[in-house]
């Protein structure tokens, strides 16, 4: 009897043991949790700085040219590749001098790639030209015309927009003079040129190459409804630049001229 | 602007457009073992850090008095006058030029237990010529300003940009978007989703997710699952940024009825968070942009506290063991 009354008090001690236990962890994970959500917060610089980005936009534009990208780019491009690059005896003064050189031979190649994609991709060839028209010497992925309208000759073209065709003949034949002699190359008498078929055209797609970019190119819509009315109401004959000269000339609009388009056609 | 130099100048070895000026010797680090033993070195740091500014600005001081004859690209000669517009730092840099302790913000006086408040309270601007007045008064014997300055965590009155003509050191400051947001925020953010995703046992579900991220132009596809990568590159991280939003929605499919109100709230949060970054990698703004800005960042902003438990620092770490210990 002594026995199991020892063993029930052993028991309810073991059930009350395990029990105190339990409360303990309770209250420690309980504790646990509370001083970590008082002790958590959200306040750290970088939180608070996006508050201030909308306002900087307002006075200063675009945050992306002030990203510390090209600062951080500079430590490895400038100093560590610059001290590799040394033969480490007196290394700081050729690291100096090492991003120099290698920026300005990089700068150098870069000019002359562009200066021969320029040369290719001129967008009139036909100088001093009143109308231009889509020439074989402009590379197809430059000029892309499209939405053909009528197909005349060159004399109901001229009829049809008041263009003089004694001068649209004779600029026609110098630009003609001017474009490389091939089996492709358009006959240089007057007659011949008057009677072949015309295809006239109101947009003419002009790829830009983006700001700084090469390799992307922005198209730009120039349009030339002729003496017929765009949707808005009136005929739309765009302003356009025309390369009339060399780049290299020095002026301030090196070789170019503002012209107005008045047809858009290929023969 | 560097694209308004013709190329033949900006070409030239001699005036190349980006200069690298000098190279300053790393002084030794401060030992630690107590703040008057470091005092000298401290001292001698600040010194060489202002006469080196000084030798540097110098110059741009003269140009901003009295102008410069310039080539213009447009064929012209002018008398340019230059003024130093910003200066391109991370956040721990500009605190040093500036003299502000490291958890203030450089533009307004908020305390810094209100960082991560509301952010359309506005705060006092920082005045960087008033603190430099007052500091010029206690000087001649005026009255102490190290309880003000104190409050406002200003630690020198003069900092490497006062004084200096035409130029408003609070504007010297500018926002960035590597340290800020790609290898800050986001860094962040992605432990918190992991922890978030832990204590739903979701992360297989993430690294499956974003591990079939089919690659499309202008994206580069993860080549390692998530747990694995240890260190992130600030475009690695803007390329994350991207997908991140759509991966997390993937990984929180079927939640019970216990998960499902933290899961919303979850991706309510990463979303405008996302969608600001993209837009400050703007070019060009609208109004209606910068509304789009404001309202995320407030949404951010409010749900953000789903995030909070994980948010435990070193320090309560260690107190809530040692209090366990007890």
């Amino acid at each position: 009897m002594a026995n199991q009354i020892s063993q029930e008090a052993h028991h309810i001690s073991a059930a009350q043991r395990r029990w105190q236990a339990d409360q303990n962890r309770l209250q420690r994970v309980n504790r646990r949790a509370d001083l970590i959500q008082q002790e958590n917060h959200f306040n750290f610089i970088k939180m608070h700085y996006l508050s201030h980005f909308v306002s900087h936009v307002r006075r200063f534009a675009s945050i992306l040219m002030y990203s510390n990208e090209m600062g951080e780019l500079a430590h490895k491009e400038q100093i560590k590749v610059g001290y590799r690059r040394s033969n480490k005896n007196n290394a700081a003064r050729q690291i100096l001098s090492y991003y120099g050189r290698k920026h300005a031979l990089g700068m150098r190649l870069q000019t002359i790639e562009a200066l021969l994609k320029a040369e290719n991709a001129v967008v009139m060839g036909n100088r001093g030209m009143e109308v231009p028209a889509s020439s074989r010497s402009a590379p197809r992925r430059v000029l892309q015309a499209h939405m053909m309208e009528n197909i005349g000759t060159l004399t109901e073209l001229c009829r049809a927009l008041n263009i003089d065709y004694s001068d649209m003949i004779e600029e026609k034949l110098r630009f003609i003079r001017q474009t490389i002699a091939d089996d492709q190359r358009l006959p240089c008498h007057c007659t011949e040129l008057g009677s072949l078929p015309v295809e006239q055209f109101t947009p003419l797609e002009i790829p830009v190459s983006d700001f700084q970019e090469a390799d992307i190119f922005q198209i730009l819509r120039a349009r030339c409804t002729g003496t017929k009315a765009f949707p808005n109401g009136h005929p739309r004959n765009n302003w356009i630049w025309v390369q009339a000269g060399r780049e290299e000339s020095y002026g301030d609009l090196r070789g170019r001229v503002v012209a107005r388009l008045l047809a858009l056609f290929k023969i | 602007m560097i694209c308004n130099i013709l190329s033949r100048t900006r070409n030239s070895p001699a005036n190349i457009p980006i200069l690298l000026l000098a190279l300053l010797p790393v002084p030794p680090k401060l030992t630690g073992n107590s703040g008057r033993a470091d005092e000298p070195q401290r001292k001698t740091k600040a010194d060489a850090k202002r006469a080196v500014f000084d030798l540097v600005l110098a110059p741009l001081q003269e140009v901003v008095q009295e102008g410069t004859v310039m080539d213009c690209a447009d064929g012209k000669t002018c008398l340019c006058v230059l003024i130093l517009l910003a200066w391109i730092a991370d956040h721990a840099e500009h605190a040093a030029l500036y003299g502000i302790g490291p958890k203030s913000c450089l533009k307004c006086e908020v305390p810094s237990k209100d960082l991560g408040g509301n952010p359309r309270k506005i705060y006092e601007a920082r005045d960087y010529t008033l603190y430099w007045e007052k500091a010029r008064e206690q000087e001649s014997g005026g009255a102490g300003i190290a309880e003000d300055f104190q409050l406002v965590v200003v630690k020198i009155g003069r900092n490497v940009f006062t004084e200096l003509y035409r130029v408003h050191p609070g504007d010297i400051h500018k926002p960035d978007l590597l340290h800020n947001i790609d290898l800050g925020l986001f860094k962040h953010m992605m432990e918190w989703v992991a922890r978030f995703l832990k204590k739903h046992k979701r992360q297989q579900a993430l690294d499956d997710a974003w591990k079939e991220i089919p690659p499309y132009p202008g994206f580069s596809v993860p080549k390692r699952a998530y747990h694995e990568v240890t260190q992130c590159q600030g475009k690695e991280m803007r390329n994350l940024g991207r997908c991140i939003s759509a991966v997390l929605a993937s990984a929180l499919p079927n939640p019970d009825s216990s998960q499902h109100q933290d899961f919303n709230i979850a991706l309510k949060c990463v979303g405008p968070l996302v969608h600001f970054s993209l837009m400050t990698q703007y070019r060009s703004h609208t109004r209606d942009t910068l509304a789009y800005m404001e309202r995320y960042l407030q949404t951010f902003h409010q749900t953000k506290d789903i995030f909070l438990e994980f948010r435990t620092s070193k320090s309560t770490r260690a107190e809530v063991n040692r209090q366990d210990w007890e």
